[in-house]
């Protein structure tokens, strides 16, 4: 009796090993999750000012003179002159991906592109020039795993550079971060 | 900088919330990773102060260090010879003696939350929030006596319902608290923030006192308020984006 059921204990413990190598939870068919959101090499380091945008995820806020700034989360920085701060105007939107911080000194503005420390020339905010770039000055941003505990899309480094997350219903997510 | 401050007290009294009191600098909120002190630029993530001299807008690297414990550090805010850092778990006081290498001088441990702080050479604020992404169950503004700053001490605790970003301005502290409103305190008396009114209305996330102008980041966007140094006197101007 003994003899029979021990091969047959082996296999079965080989044949769960094989199914779950070494991932203790489930893929769900389908479920909410994140997914990588993408951009050219060239697009995701190009730093440009563009009309005007209206807020969707407005950031944190920084002032200088007559200079109200405000981050739009991952995208850019929405600039704002409050010389009559009754009646604000809508100067400029300079396009930075994943940008969250921003500080100014002088007529230099320091942001995070992605995860480079950037300085901008904003002495004409309509037509902001990229002075210098540290690549990978800090780890602000996490490009590799989403900013939340969940289920994600496997980030795909051939379809370019991931420059943010969004919530996505995924189909047999391979990847979850804890 | 004591000789700077005696030479110049009045300017040197009136840097106030998420000041960077440098000519040539602008003033940002009590949430953020960066800061400008003289011509430095300091960055915090999760992890690590970074240090970088920032003449001509060309950033280098002068140090890089990891700021202890296991915690996440979430701000950072330059006042006088200090930076002050937030993370999920305490606040941290790095002296600037030297501006290349900061020198973690003391700090004070808390409950597990969210935590921007403002401060100025005696009192520092910090507003702790609880949530999924902050942990802990204690929502609070937290008052310490910093006139040691190798020893930050507890002096008081009030509670609040949901505190992001806080600011100062002469004896007003504005702190606030999400969609419970812009709590407005009188900090005559340093140490007891005495509450004079909450606007309520919208979802106040983050503030800048300026000498005039009271800019706050809200859901949406942002409301400029003109006002006083007494709390009385609040005029919304405009919004932007809401």
């Amino acid at each position: 009796m003994k003899k029979t059921f021990i091969p047959f204990l082996a296999v079965g413990l080989a044949f769960i090993a094989g199914c779950e190598p070494d991932r203790p939870y489930p893929i769900p068919d389908v479920t909410d999750g994140w997914a990588p959101i993408y951009a050219s090499e060239k697009d995701a380091y190009t730093v440009s000012a563009i009309n005007p945008q209206p807020p969707v995820k407005a950031g944190k806020i920084y002032i200088k003179g007559n200079l109200l700034f405000q981050l739009e989360d991952g995208k850019g920085i929405h600039v704002y002159g409050i010389a009559n701060p009754a009646a604000p105007t809508k100067m400029s939107f300079i396009a930075v991906a994943g940008a969250h911080e921003m500080s100014i000194k002088d007529n230099f503005l320091y942001t995070n592109n992605l995860n480079d420390l950037i300085s901008i020339d904003i002495q004409n905010v309509a037509d902001p020039k990229l002075v210098s770039r540290v690549q990978g000055a800090f780890r602000i941003l996490e490009q590799n795993v989403p900013p939340e505990p969940g289920y994600f899309e496997c980030v795909d480094a051939s379809k370019g550079v991931v420059i943010g997350w969004e919530r996505k219903v995924l189909k047999r997510p391979e990847c979850i971060k804890n | 900088m004591i000789l700077a401050c005696s030479l110049l007290f009045a300017a040197c009294s009136k840097q106030q919330s998420g000041a960077e009191p440098n000519s040539g600098s602008g003033q940002g909120g009590s949430l953020a990773r960066f800061t400008v002190v003289g011509d430095y630029l300091y960055v915090v993530d999760s992890r690590v102060l970074y240090t970088y001299s920032i003449g001509n807008g060309q950033p280098v690297r002068k140090t890089e260090q990891s700021i202890q414990g296991t915690t996440t550090v979430e701000t950072i805010y330059g006042y006088g010879n200090y930076l002050f850092i937030g993370s999920s778990d305490a606040m941290y006081i790095y002296s600037l003696a030297n501006p290349n290498s900061p020198i973690l001088n003391g700090q004070a441990s808390h409950v597990r939350a969210c935590d921007p702080v403002v401060a100025n050479d005696s009192i520092a604020y910090v507003t702790v929030r609880a949530g999924n992404t902050c942990g802990g169950n204690q929502n609070a503004l937290m008052v310490y006596d910093i006139r040691n700053v190798m020893n930050p001490v507890l002096k008081k605790t009030e509670g609040l319902a949901s505190p992001y970003g806080l600011g100062m301005r002469d004896r007003m502290l504005y702190v606030c608290d999400g969609s419970y409103g812009l709590k407005i305190y009188n900090i005559t008396k340093p140490l007891y923030p005495n509450l004079k009114r909450t606007i309520t209305g919208l979802v106040y996330k983050d503030v800048i006192a300026t000498n005039d102008l009271l800019i706050c980041m809200i859901d949406g966007g942002m409301v400029l308020y003109s006002y006083d140094n007494t709390g009385q006197y609040l005029v919304e101007q405009s919004r932007l984006n809401y």
